[in-house]
């Protein structure tokens, strides 16, 4: 029954994560699972990351997480609000049923675990585990220089505090976060349609090929256990308050997906400033500088001490960066060609070509911005990272674009959409 | 009652479009991901049994596969040697000279308590680190035997 231990544990981090937020003054709404998923993850990895760096073992807080979450969540006596963008279950809820629990499948018998997740997530995740805390000394060690030592940990830490609690370390178990998050994506994007004037069949189409695109993909590429389901979900959270006027719920949203984003991984950082600022751009009633404090402050209350903490062992790698070579563009090209047409993303990389269509519609014009910042980084990488930049682009692009198609296919969705009136959560509370 | 009397009522929700092109593209795209979605559960399936059992290059190693389960079986041999914090260097057969960082990194994965180095990454060796080689044996007067087994062997380093 061990399995169940990561449905568990989400199930409890949805509960508490948004009335801890609410606690801390954000408007989180009490209605949308992947956000409360999201919240809940994001207070579970600030609670991890302080005890280790008080230099408190995890193993103190197993007994007062639970009553803590459990306390939070029974405790938390905000309103529900009323109950808007949803709908009865389709046709196209099955698809994502199916896509979600295929892959569910095969990770639970470990066919389809990412290299990475062996080679550098995984092994993190069990040195935290047998630490009992995030194991600097071990990150610092050069012999595993070739591990990434300066990525964020949200992911190893999420997995290494899973295993603790299941009593052992079992790959299949932890990897269940995977399908969890793709999950979550996929409701995040069921409900931002559902606040969409479209038809249900138009909604449902555009659901049923999400999930099945994401899902072969999902499969196809071998992403169990990758940490960029984190900064895909986050971006896909933060759609429904990047295409509406800023509003304290839209704030939270944004809070949210930023620290997400940017406990995970270093892009995540990059898609994080992009998200807090395209956010601070949307018209709104309240200050500007105080709509992108209260946006951005979780995310750098978690980024900041694992700065000082790789400034501090010395994490950051020499090869992430380096001076830029417009020459590396004719090899770029034709790799990013070669990655477009592979056979996992079934052709959703040209999509990317479509990317001006958000400009049409001005509500979807931050969301534009973010993923063309976001792309532009990723060019700058491979400009300037002084590695085998052909095969560097062929490795790591079919991943990096995870990133981005969701949020960008759900964008151009509502672009080619016929203009009425959007009604997304945050703009009726 | 008062609250209710005085607010305004909701906006009027426009009626949902049903615009026949963008449905007709997207049910095209959906079938379409759908067959791709069925193709990848094939081709993975197809491709596991090949996968688990060719002795692929390390880098291509992927969970129980034939050499992974090499690799288990010679760690298990020498699990009593593995303590918590100890040094292992990785020796691999010189024709994967080039891939011995993957068979490292499979094996602190496999043995996650023990410090796992290669012949190129760490600095130099102390006496009693222990020296694992995978599907090879040393002949080197530095290092004394401490297990042989069919996949590998266990030395000490002596000096």
């Amino acid at each position: 029954m061990s399995w169940l231990l990561p449905f568990a544990l989400a199930l409890l981090l949805a509960l508490a994560g948004p009335a801890l937020a609410r606690r801390l003054g954000f408007a989180v709404a009490a209605d949308d699972p992947a956000l409360a998923l999201a919240t809940g993850l994001v207070a579970l990895h600030a609670v991890a990351l302080a005890a280790s760096l008080a230099g408190l073992p995890w193993r103190w807080l197993f007994p007062l997480l639970p009553l803590a979450l459990a306390w939070l969540a029974a405790a938390d006596r905000t309103p529900r609000p009323e109950r808007t963008g949803r709908r009865r279950p389709g046709l196209a809820d099955l698809a994502v049923l199916a896509a979600v629990g295929l892959f569910a499948l095969f990770v639970a018998r470990d066919w389809v675990t990412t290299p990475d997740f062996i080679y550098h997530w995984g092994l993190k995740a069990e040195r935290f585990a047998l630490a009992d805390g995030i194991d600097w000394p071990f990150l610092a060690d050069p012999a595993v220089a070739g591990l990434h030592p300066d990525y964020p940990v949200l992911w190893p830490t999420l997995a290494a505090l899973t295993a603790r609690l299941a009593g052992r370390f079992e790959a299949p178990l932890l990897l269940l976060w995977t399908p969890l998050l793709l999950l979550a994506l996929l409701l995040s994007i069921r409900r931002t349609l559902a606040a969409e004037p479209l038809s249900p069949a138009i909604r449902g189409a555009a659901l049923a090929w999400l999930a099945c695109g994401l899902g072969a993909f999902a499969i196809g590429h071998r992403t169990a256990g990758a940490a960029d389901w984190f900064p895909a979900l986050a971006l896909v959270l933060a759609v429904p308050a990047l295409i509406a006027p800023r509003s304290a719920a839209g704030e939270a949203r944004i809070a949210v997906a930023a620290a997400l984003a940017a406990a995970a991984k270093i892009e995540g950082i990059v898609l994080a400033a992009l998200l807090v600022l395209a956010f601070g751009l949307r018209p709104g009633a309240r200050p500007r500088w105080r709509a992108l404090l209260g946006a951005g402050l979780p995310a750098a209350l978690l980024t900041l001490p694992w700065l000082v903490q790789v400034a501090r062992f010395d994490l950051f790698t020499a090869t992430n960066t380096g001076a830029p070579a417009l020459a590396r563009c004719a090899e770029i090209a034709p790799a990013v060609f070669r990655v477009a047409r592979t056979p996992e993303w079934q052709g959703a990389p040209f999509a990317l070509l479509l990317w001006p269509l958000l400009l049409l519609r001005p509500r979807l014009r931050a969301l534009a911005l973010v993923l063309a910042g976001q792309a532009g980084f990723y060019l700058w990488t491979y400009l300037t990272k002084p590695v085998d930049t052909e095969l560097l682009v062929l490795a790591s692009l079919p991943r990096l674009l995870l990133h981005l198609l969701p949020a960008l296919l759900l964008g151009l969705l509502l672009a080619t959409a016929p203009p009425g009136e959007s009604r997304p959560a945050e703009e009726e509370r | 009652m008062h609250a209710e009397r005085t607010a305004p009522p909701p906006p009027p929700r426009r009626r949902p479009r049903w615009h026949p092109p963008l449905l007709l593209a997207l049910l095209l795209l959906a079938g379409g991901n759908g067959v791709g979605l069925v193709r990848q559960v094939r081709a993975l399936r197809a491709a596991l049994p090949y996968l688990r059992t060719a002795d692929l290059p390390p880098f291509a190693w992927r969970a129980r596969s034939a050499p992974v389960a090499s690799l288990e079986r010679l760690l298990t041999a020498v699990d009593s040697y593995l303590g918590p914090g100890v040094r292992v260097r990785v020796v691999v057969p010189e024709e994967l000279a080039s891939e011995a960082h993957y068979v490292r990194m499979w094996a602190a994965y496999l043995r996650p308590g023990a410090f796992w180095h290669t012949p190129d990454d760490a600095p130099g060796d102390r006496p009693g680190d222990l020296v694992l080689t995978w599907r090879r044996r040393l002949d080197d007067p530095r290092v004394a035997l401490l297990l042989d087994t069919p996949e590998g062997a266990l030395y000490r380093r002596l000096r």
